[in-house]
């Protein structure tokens, strides 16, 4: 043990940083969540600030969420989500209080703008800054000073008011906020430098806290204390847990070494002390056990161990140690060797035993193993728990793979035809269900590939000790090969009873008894029964007795035992008829060598003993027949040769060739060269036939029938000839061809006629093509019709359809016109039979209409019957077209009153048209190949020459005028306009030229000029003369205005004092009304003053009003009017003029109510009184006057018209202009019935309803009545009403302030009423109309001066 | 990787940030519209007109976020003038709306503002006369009747503080007219729909 010199200071160091680094990331991790919290809160507060103070932007009435909402949300929203998101998954990085310090401090930008850069709102960022310095890291205060700094220069330059809330800022405002800034930066440095300065001593003072605690506890639970012994004061420290382990409460201090030795145990005393003294003189001491004994008597052993430090003088200082309570680890060492010891007893007896084991199940094993059949346990839930190696083998898996899988599923699951098997079915699992052992024997396994094998299995199950079915051993075979062979000799069985029915004999196997065991079907046949009416039966029972001689030897040949062979018999066959028969007769023994059976077997050849009578009958015609053979022969040969047709024959197996002598011939080879073999035959064919030569014999293997080839064949000298090949191969017995035999065609010149014919074909459909000319043909016998390509495409008939199958098919490619002029033609050509042209149209599929041109010509007999038609159609839809436009071109040259010329490049005359003629007089047979100087003359000439050749150069010639001369010699005055003509290919060949006599114009020109400046010289006199009259009128205009004021302010003033005294007039009178001392006669009178009053009233005020109105001052109030109120208190107005006159007054609104117009309603409200009032005036006694209403349908703007008709005398044409002019009553006063009125109502009506945008007017018809009309825009826009009329002064913003009116009178005729009569009079009162419009409530006082 | 990620989205979010701060100035720095005012009193503006002193007329929105800036700077522009001075603030009512719909937290501001008249402006008729088309225009009339002043007395949408448009006023309520018609540019909300603008030829008689 080394002795101790000093602590490990370095890592306590690092213990202490690391503390500290715990202690700062738990900051940072606060502050971020702290800060995420935060912007939280502001972004929620910045939208909610938001919706408070400027939730909307307006544009009119309508309204949008104002973008401060959007921007506090989104924005802000923009500025917290990375703050937040890296301090919700990265807490405490570095990165992150950096993010947050840009975002809290473009949060304050923000803030700051959105205040507009209120000096408050800069708090913010101190605030922040403030918030920052929780992390105690300075570099992030850095970063926000760096951001607030770049914004308040960005901004206080390019928009100042945002972050300074003023327009001009000073240059250096900036920089003293930004001083603010580090002002409390200074600060907040200073208290994050303290900060961790503390932070540092805190971790130190924690650390060694935190020591101490961990090596007490470490002592508490090893059981060790320690101590220190110092050699000055010979005393011992000791720590609580060596107390406690001496069995001694905890005391402060030090103990003695005698102390310490008093302790121990009397046995140990002693080494005790030795162990100690040695540590004090040497400073090395091994670790030692000694006994203690605890005041409690207790005994415990300790195991000490120490080491020493040195003084300066290379003594020990100080003994430093440490003692470990070890008695119960001794203890347990004690027991766990006991323990160890019985513990190997038991594994030796163990392992002895579990080798018996193994020898046990190795020999189980082993047995399993060599079973063939298949084993398997599987357990009550149906799955496999052993299987031994055969059935691992036959099932194709490994053990692992089917140990623990369920046996059904596994194995079993499907039948042999691949239908599942249900497992409720399933015998095995049946056998674990009611423990009932099962056998299989038609079921199969399946293997693991899938495929599946026929097995034979039992099903044992097993039970617990407790009864209770534990599994089932399943031994199961593989049947495959039994199973196989069972089929196998099924099938042999089926054959040879097959191939014995198929037996050309007769079969018959006999018992000795001569019953018949087993017979073919040839012997059922023969004996028109059936084989198992013959089987089982006596012989004796199933032939006939006739037949007795043809089976009486079988008992013979049994007894003999010797068989009987190959002797021919008659028999009788079925049908009684006679039979040959070769039989045979053998019997046949069991294993002991005893005969147990006969075999009988017969061949019926009855055909064979025909045909051998009818051979020899044959032969001797056989040989008549040759001798006619030979002379066919010779005949075939000469025929032949006329025909030119060989013949050939090949034999197949050798491949030898006989020709006849056309065949050498044709082929241009002699008989003695010719070799005779199909090879040789083939070098005469040409080589580029050859090939398809050798395929067709090659093909025309296994045919029955004829084949044929047309080749070529390349002759000894050199020329080449066509022939035709036929031929026909015969087979042998056994389908084995034997030979072939053919002829061969010398067909040259037909195929040079073919040639010809084919050339001369294309040759004729490409000339129809070209010409657009199709051929047809029509056979009228057959009624087969054929169309050449070009007919098809004439008409636009698909080719694949085929040939037209009959003459509709033909005439449906016409239109209706079309083939009535064909069926015409055609029935006239076969009734006539000459031939006949005509064009139709044709309508093609795609629309597109083509005209042909068609001809047919009989086609006769000798006898001059027509047999068909045949003729040709020709596409001339171009040629008509070039046609039409040539003739529309010449009509329209020939009708232009322009004279037209063509000439050549040489001036030659080529064209005259008719314009031309009338021009210069010349007709065109004269002029047309002369030269054009004839028409030109001598000084103009080299313009012609100028022209052709600016056209030669391909420049344009503009129009230009001349002079030509006609052939009278008059000059005449022409507009010319040149132009190139050209051919196809767009060489220039001549010009045209069209020519107009100007000489008129030219007059008119002239004629116009001086025209023109006479009448500008007349015009500069009108203006003149309009000057002074417009100062004139100007002048006489101011009169009429200043005389029209002075007439409107003369009866302004004159009315205003008509009114004053009328008051008192009537003021007087209506008191005089109220005094009930009045008898009948005084009222009567104070009635009529008061009448006389009122229409002298009424006459002032439409007087003043048509003054206003005059004058331009009358000012309207329009608003919505409701019309129903309208009309109702209108109508109210007039109810007592209405029974006074006994007039009846109907309503008429067509369209409902509830309509408004745009009006001033008292005005509106006095016209409409104005016309109801006349029509109840002037209408006939008992008269009727309706009033309507309603907005007219479908004008625009939106208009209401009202309108009055009464059943009046009406008003006639005459009068109706005068209508409403102020003052003209129509005469009315020289009617026989008087009634009042001015003449100013109508007038003063029409100026009131046109200020309110309407129109006034009247219908009338003598006899019948009048309709006065008024049209009054409709509320439904009122702003434009609203612009036309001026400003609505809003009489409600009064309403809220009540005012007093101050009315001084200084009339002396009224100066007479009392308070009293005021209150109480009726003028006391204002209508409620117009104290509700006003919000007027009277309280009146009359104070005199 | 991490770092990289952490880079690209810093990044991303200074430009999203960026982005949104510059459609927030653009938006603030927006002019509104303005019409053709008189260049002479409109007599049929509805407003009287006392004549031995210059009247001014704010015509606003009442409704209008932006003119809260408006109708402050117009108290800080009463405070500082020593001018006898006739102030109309006439608030618009479009047509269809109720006649309290103009008593806002704007109406009553205007209020309690020492010697201003407040209007209801039915159909914004007396603002077409003024030749308005947006809330916060100013317009200052001479004792004569010539227009002197038109435009905003904010330098930006809803900012108070300087602005040249109360500058120029107090310059020329100072007696320090200028030879020339001083217009300001004019931030706040529409006081009309587009559509319903009429033909400037009725409304400027």
């Amino acid at each position: 043990m080394q002795p101790i010199t000093s602590l490990p200071s370095a890592l306590a160091t690092d213990r202490t940083a690391v503390l500290l680094q715990e202690s700062r990331v738990r900051i940072y991790e606060k502050t971020d969540h702290l800060f995420a919290r935060l912007m939280l809160v502001q972004w929620l507060a910045g939208i909610v600030a938001a919706l408070l103070i400027s939730p909307r932007t307006w544009i009119g009435a309508t309204s949008t969420i104002h973008i401060h909402v959007w921007a506090a949300t989104f924005l802000g929203g923009a500025i917290a989500s990375l703050p937040l998101f890296l301090a919700w998954k990265q807490p405490g990085r570095v990165v992150n209080r950096h993010v947050i310090a840009v975002a809290q401090m473009l949060s304050s930008g923000l803030l700051i703008h959105l205040s507009g850069g209120r000096i408050e709102t800069h708090f913010h960022i101190f605030g922040s800054l403030a918030f920052l310095a929780f992390y105690r890291d300075w570099r992030v205060l850095m970063t926000a000073t760096v951001v607030t700094a770049a914004d308040h220069i960005l901004r206080g330059w390019l928009w100042p008011q945002s972050i300074f809330g003023v327009f001009t800022p000073t240059h250096w405002r900036w920089i003293e906020h930004a001083s603010w800034v580090v002002f409390a930066d200074i600060f907040l440095l200073i208290s994050i430098r303290l900060s961790n300065r503390e932070m540092g001593e805190v971790a130190q003072r924690s650390e060694l806290e935190t020591a101490a605690q961990r090596l007490a506890q470490a002592q508490e639970v090893t059981q060790t204390g320690s101590w220190e012994w110092a050699a000055e004061t010979d005393a011992a420290t000791w720590s609580a847990e060596n107390f406690r382990l001496f069995g001694l409460a905890p005391a402060a201090g030090t103990v003695t070494r005698e102390f310490q030795l008093s302790c121990v145990h009397p046995d140990d005393r002693a080494a005790a002390r030795a162990w100690t003294e040695q540590a004090m003189r040497t400073g090395e001491v091994a670790p030692t056990d000694f006994r203690i004994v605890r005041p409690d008597a207790e005994v415990r052993l300790l195991h000490l161990r120490a080491t020493s430090e040195f003084g300066q003088q290379g003594k020990v200082s100080r003994i430093l140690g440490t003692s470990q309570d070890v008695t119960e680890a001794r203890r347990a060492e004690l027991e766990l060797r006991t323990a160890n010891e019985a513990l190997a007893k038991e594994v030796v007896e163990r392992q002895r035993a579990e080798a018996e084991i193994r020898a046990l199940q190795s020999q189980h094993e082993l047995i399993l193993n060599s079973i063939s059949e298949g084993i398997q346990w599987i357990d009550k839930d149906s799955r496999i728990i052993f299987e031994n190696p055969a059935a691992t083998r036959m099932l194709g898996r490994d053990a692992a793979e089917l140990i623990g899988r369920p046996a059904h599923a596994a194995m079993h699951h499907r039948r042999a035809d691949g239908t599942p098997d249900p497992h409720p079915e399933c015998l095995i699992c049946a056998g674990l269900r009611d423990g009932q052992a099962a056998a299989g024997i038609k079921e199969v396994f399946w293997r693991k590939d899938g495929t599946s094998f026929p097995v034979e299995y039992t099903s044992s199950p097993a039970r617990d000790p407790a009864g209770e079915i534990a599994g089932t051993v399943v031994v199961f075979t593989d049947i495959s090969e039994r199973r196989a062979n069972e089929e196998k000799l099924l099938r042999q069985q089926t054959e040879l009873r097959v191939l014995f029915d198929l037996m050309p004999a007769m079969i018959w196997f006999k018992d000795t008894e001569n019953g018949i065991l087993r017979v073919n079907r040839r012997v059922a046949d023969a004996a028109g029964k059936t084989v198992e009416e013959i089987e089982g039966k006596p012989t004796i029972e199933v032939y006939p007795e006739e037949s007795a001689q043809f089976y009486a030897d079988d008992l013979e040949v049994i007894r003999s035992g010797e068989p009987k062979l190959g002797y021919v018999e008659r028999m009788p066959g079925s049908e009684g008829q006679e039979l040959w028969v070769q039989t045979d007769k053998v019997p046949y023994r069991d294993q002991l060598g005893n005969v147990v059976g006969i075999v009988v077997m017969a061949q019926d050849v009855t055909a064979r003993q025909r045909a051998d009578e009818a051979l020899r009958e044959s032969e001797h015609a056989q040989r008549e027949i040759a001798s006619q053979l030979e002379s066919e022969r010779a005949r075939l040969i000469a025929a032949q040769a006329v025909a030119k047709v060989g013949s050939w024959e090949t034999d197949l197996t050798t491949m030898v060739v006989t020709w006849s002598a056309e065949t050498y011939r044709i082929f241009a080879t002699d008989p003695d060269h010719f070799r005779g073999t199909h090879a040789e035959f083939l070098t005469l064919v040409h080589p580029e036939d050859r090939a398809a030569v050798k395929a067709a014999f090659a093909d025309s293997v296994g045919k029955q029938g004829p084949c044929a080839i047309e080749h070529r064949l390349l002759l000894p000298d050199g020329r080449t000839t066509f022939v035709e090949e036929r031929w026909q191969r015969f087979y042998d017995d056994q389908g084995q061809p034997v030979r072939a035999v053919g002829t061969c065609h010398d067909i040259s010149e037909r195929k040079r006629s073919e040639q010809v014919i084919e050339r001369t074909l294309q040759r004729l459909n490409a000339a129809q093509e070209i010409a657009q000319i199709g051929d047809w043909e029509w056979d009228l016998a057959t009624q087969a019709i054929t169309w050449s390509p070009e007919v098809f495409a004439i008409v636009g008939r698909d080719p694949s359809l085929g040939q037209p199958r009959n003459y509709e098919e033909v005439a449906a490619s016409y239109d209706a016109s079309s083939q009535a002029l064909m069926q015409e033609k055609v029935c006239r050509a076969i009734a006539s039979g000459e031939t006949q042209k005509y064009e139709l149209v044709a309508q093609r599929p795609d629309g597109r209409r083509v005209q042909v041109q068609a001809m047919a010509v009989p086609r006769k007999n000798d006898n001059g019957e027509v047999l068909g038609l045949f003729g040709t159609i020709q596409n001339i839809t171009e040629r008509k077209q070039a046609d039409e436009t040539r003739a529309r071109l010449a009509a329209i040259v020939d009708s232009s009153s322009d004279a037209i010329v063509g000439k050549t490049l040489e001036g030659i005359i080529t064209s005259w048209n008719a314009g031309a003629e009338r021009l210069f007089g010349y007709r065109a047979e004269e002029i047309m190949g002369q030269p054009s100087a004839m028409i030109i003359p001598p000084d103009r000439r080299g313009e012609e020459a100028e022209f052709l050749e600016r056209l030669r150069r391909e420049e344009g010639v503009e129009h230009f005028e001349s002079v030509h001369v006609a052939k009278d010699g008059r000059r005449i005055e022409v507009s010319l306009s040149i132009s190139p003509v050209r051919d196809a290919a767009g060489r220039l060949i001549g010009v045209s030229k069209i020519a107009r006599d100007v000489t008129e114009r030219k007059h008119a020109e002239a004629e116009l000029l001086r025209s023109r400046e006479a009448v500008q010289k007349l015009n500069a006199d009108l203006e003149q003369r309009v000057v002074q009259r417009t100062e004139e009128f100007l002048a006489a205009a101011a009169e009429a205005a200043r005389a029209n004021r002075a007439k409107s302010e003369f009866l302004s003033r004159t009315s205003h004092e008509l009114r004053t005294p009328l008051n008192a007039i009537l003021g007087f009178g209506q008191l005089l009304e109220m005094e009930e001392s009045f008898g009948a006669e005084p009222r009567g009178s104070v009635e009529q003053i008061l009448h006389a009053g009122r229409h002298l009233l009424s006459l002032v005020n439409e007087v003043l009003d048509i003054s206003n109105a005059e004058s331009g001052v009358m000012t309207l109030a329009l608003e919505p009017v409701p019309v129903d109120r309208l009309i109702t208190e209108t109508l109210t107005l007039v109810r007592s003029l209405e029974r006074t006159l006994k007039i009846e007054v109907e309503r008429v609104s067509p369209l409902g109510g509830g309509w408004k117009v745009l009006a001033d309603p008292q005005r509106l409200k006095q016209v409409l009184l104005n016309l109801l009032s006349n029509a109840i005036k002037y209408n006939r006694p008992s008269g009727k006057v309706v009033v309507e209403f309603a907005p007219i349908e479908g004008a625009d703007p939106p208009v209401f018209r009202f309108s009055v008709q009464d059943t009046g005398p009406g008003i006639s044409p005459e009068k109706l202009p005068r209508l409403f002019t102020p003052f003209d009553r129509l005469d009315a006063e020289r009617s026989k019935v008087h009634i009042a009125g001015t003449g100013l109502g109508l007038a003063l009506a029409k100026r009131m309803v046109e200020l309110m945008g309407g129109r006034i007017g009247v219908e009338s018809v003598i006899g019948e009545g009048s309709t006065f009309w008024v049209e009054v825009p409709l509320a439904e826009s009122p702003a434009a009403a609203i612009e036309q009329s001026g400003p609505i002064p809003d009489p409600a913003s009064a309403s809220v302030h009540s005012r007093t009116l101050l009315y001084i009178e200084d009339t002396v005729s009224i100066s007479g009423w009392s308070p009293a009569s005021w209150r109480g009079g009726r003028r006391s009162t204002c209508s409620p109309l117009r104290r509700g419009r006003w919000g007027w409530k009277w309280r009146s006082s009359i104070v005199r001066i | 990787m991490l770092h990289g990620s952490i880079a690209l989205g810093t990044a991303a979010w200074l430009l999203v940030v960026g982005a949104g701060i510059a459609a927030l100035g653009v938006y603030s720095n927006t002019v509104g519209r303005s019409g053709e005012t008189p260049q002479r009193w409109p007599a049929d503006c509805g407003l009287g007109r006392v004549e031995d002193r210059p009247a001014l007329v704010l015509i606003a929105h009442p409704r209008c976020p932006c003119t809260r800036a408006t109708l402050g700077e117009l108290d800080k522009l009463l405070a500082q003038n020593r001018q006898p001075l006739q102030i109309h603030v006439l608030f618009v009512l479009p047509p269809g709306m109720a006649q309290d719909w103009v008593e806002t937290d704007l109406w009553r501001t205007a209020l309690q503002l020492p010697g201003v008249e407040v209007h209801r402006d039915l159909g914004g008729v007396s603002a077409r006369r003024f030749g308005a088309r947006t809330s916060g225009q100013v317009v200052l009339y001479a004792r004569d009747g010539r227009l002197e002043f038109r435009g905003g007395i904010t330098s930006s949408r809803g900012h108070a503080g300087d602005n040249s448009g109360s500058a120029a006023i107090l310059a020329i309520l100072g007696e320090r007219p200028s030879a020339a018609l001083l217009s300001t540019p004019v931030f706040g909300c529409a006081l009309f729909a587009p559509a319903s603008l009429p033909d400037c030829s009725s409304c400027n008689p």
